[in-house]
């Protein structure tokens, strides 16, 4: 956990997992029961809800019907460390969670920043 | 152990053949690999031997016949969907099941039960009416029924569903059915074993061999594979094939749990199914209640299992059923399911010549085994999509023809 300030508002706790086999993991955040929100620390998983991928959107005005399809409809299906929406449902807080979908682990998690929206 | 059985054991001549052969090495050349060993890559294989005189096939299997969404489902089989594309297609699958078991000399224990959607509120009420309307109208015996007929056919549901969710009416499809999942891949297997299909088990697809558009060859943990033709029937693993080929696909796969009970004496006729609820049951043969949910609610390539799965289910089945309260979950799974966004499947043809997918199964595949397996032959042997399944193919997404079946799917997931 280091701390660090966000768009200069709010005091953001972001998480990152040190390595594999770090043995100050709790873990239950290996297994999903619980998550670390960067605004209330650590919580249940059930206080959370999953907000899909995170994806830049191309310009509609610019993009062809079969580019927008492909925005629309497909996605990267295969398993792997995938950038992703959720969501702190009892604050109301959204942010972006890098999670293993082959091992169902959470990587990293932080608010969303400007630069993110280059990724 | 009985003594009998202990000389059986031990005197080596074992009188009951086996059901398939064990082939010991893949050839350098097939003209059929099927990806895939469960219910629908098996019966690809047997239609492709049988009414396509193709037995040239390797059926390749990364672990066991029938160890992927074949043997995690619920086993329900009906055909009152929403759209008149499905409709047509999930029906003629219920006319193969019904004769299967004599067609694959094998008993499916296929067991018509009539089946209940509830309907909770006047909003599924609406949905229900349309879907019995196309299902009528395309032949499909199917109809919406008030709470004195569910009464009378299931009198131990709690109509008042606790007083919090009363039932209102129901969609009524007496064709509905359940089968012994793991015996329709086995028969499938056997029928295009005896025909010259070989199944090589335990053996992991790496890569796919393309050259100028079309597949050459086939990448495996036991070798290369050269071949022209190749069907993907993997469900959950779909995306791990098609990222081989580069091929994009709307699929996401979600884990789908369900659990057994302990098993009961018969009472419950039915299959009873509230989307309201999120909950599927029906007793099966032995007796067992087979429950099913939702999706999990995130993407995830595991079949881990959970409490809150299983704490939720146990939940709802409690508010239509109150007396099981004392009755023991047995035991729990998940599968993997590749789910699309219109809920309708994808079949038939890609850009990669030669290369053909038989996927977005989600948590509707094992009904359609037969009928894919009939028309993804097909549709190898004359390289020209079955019209059954024109509407599923690939190419719908890219132009916004999407066949939306949401409104059938058996739970609102």
């Amino acid at each position: 956990m280091k701390q660090s300030a966000v768009g200069g508002q709010q005091a953001a706790v972001s998480y990152e997992r040190r390595t594999d086999d770090d043995p100050f993991v709790d873990p239950r955040l290996t297994k999903m029961k619980l998550m670390p929100c960067p605004i209330n620390g650590i919580r249940p998983i059930q206080e959370f809800a999953y907000g899909g991928p995170f994806r830049p959107m191309p310009n509609p005005s610019e993009s062809s019907d079969k580019e927008w399809a492909d925005y629309v409809f497909h996605r990267a299906g295969e398993p792997g460390i995938k950038r992703e929406w959720w969501y702190h449902i009892a604050s109301g807080t959204w942010f972006i969670a890098e999670r293993d979908t082959l091992k169902d682990e959470i990587v990293r998690t932080y608010l969303y920043s400007e630069e993110d929206r280059s990724l | 152990m009985p003594y009998r059985l202990l000389k059986f054991a031990l005197n080596g001549k074992h009188t009951e053949p086996r059901m398939f052969r064990a082939p010991e090495k893949l050839k350098s050349h097939y003209d059929v690999v099927i990806i895939g060993a469960g219910g629908h890559g098996l019966a690809a294989a047997y239609y492709l031997a049988r009414d396509h005189g193709i037995r040239d096939v390797a059926v390749l299997e990364q672990s066991y016949i029938g160890s992927g969404g074949t043997g995690r489902n619920t086993a329900i089989v009906r055909s009152n969907y929403l759209t008149p594309e499905g409709v047509k297609f999930y029906d003629e699958s219920v006319r193969l099941f019904q004769d299967l078991s004599a067609d694959l000399d094998i008993n499916l224990f296929y067991s018509e039960r009539g089946h209940f959607t509830l309907a909770h509120t006047d909003a599924t009420l609406r949905t229900m009416r349309w879907r019995a309307e196309v299902n009528k109208h395309l032949g499909v015996e199917s109809e919406l029924v008030g709470p004195e007929f569910i009464h009378e056919q299931c009198p131990h549901l709690d109509l008042s569903c606790g007083g919090h969710a009363p039932i209102l009416g129901a969609l009524f499809h007496p064709p509905g059915a359940i089968a012994r999942h793991d015996a329709v891949a086995w028969g499938y297997g056997r029928g295009a074993d005896q025909r010259g299909v070989e199944i090589h088990q335990q053996t992991q697809v790496t890569g796919i061999q393309v050259k100028s558009g079309e597949v050459v060859a086939v990448e495996t943990n036991q070798g290369l594979v050269e071949t022209s033709r190749v069907l993907s029937a993997v469900a959950g693993y779909t995306p791990r094939i098609t990222q081989l080929l580069g091929i994009r696909t709307p699929l996401v796969v979600h884990p789908l749990q369900a659990c057994v009970t302990e098993p009961l004496k018969p009472w419950l006729n039915n299959i009873i199914v509230s989307a309201s609820l999120h909950l599927y049951v029906s007793q099966s043969s032995r007796g067992e209640l087979v429950m099913g949910a939702s999706l999990d609610p995130y993407e995830l390539h595991s079949t881990r299992s959970t409490l809150d799965f299983v704490e939720g289910l146990a939940g709802h089945l409690l508010e239509l059923f109150p007396f099981l309260s004392d009755v023991k979950v047995l035991r729990q799974w998940a599968g993997l399911s590749d789910m699309t966004p219109d809920f309708s499947p994808i079949m038939g043809k890609t850009e990669v010549k030669g290369f053909y997918l038989d996927s977005g199964w989600g948590t509707w595949g094992f009904k359609a085994t037969p009928v894919c397996g009939k028309t993804m032959s097909y549709t190898i042997a004359h390289d020209k999509e079955h019209e059954l399944i024109w509407p599923f193919r690939l190419s719908r997404f890219d132009e916004y023809e999407q066949v939306g079946e949401k409104g059938a799917a058996s739970v609102g997931h």
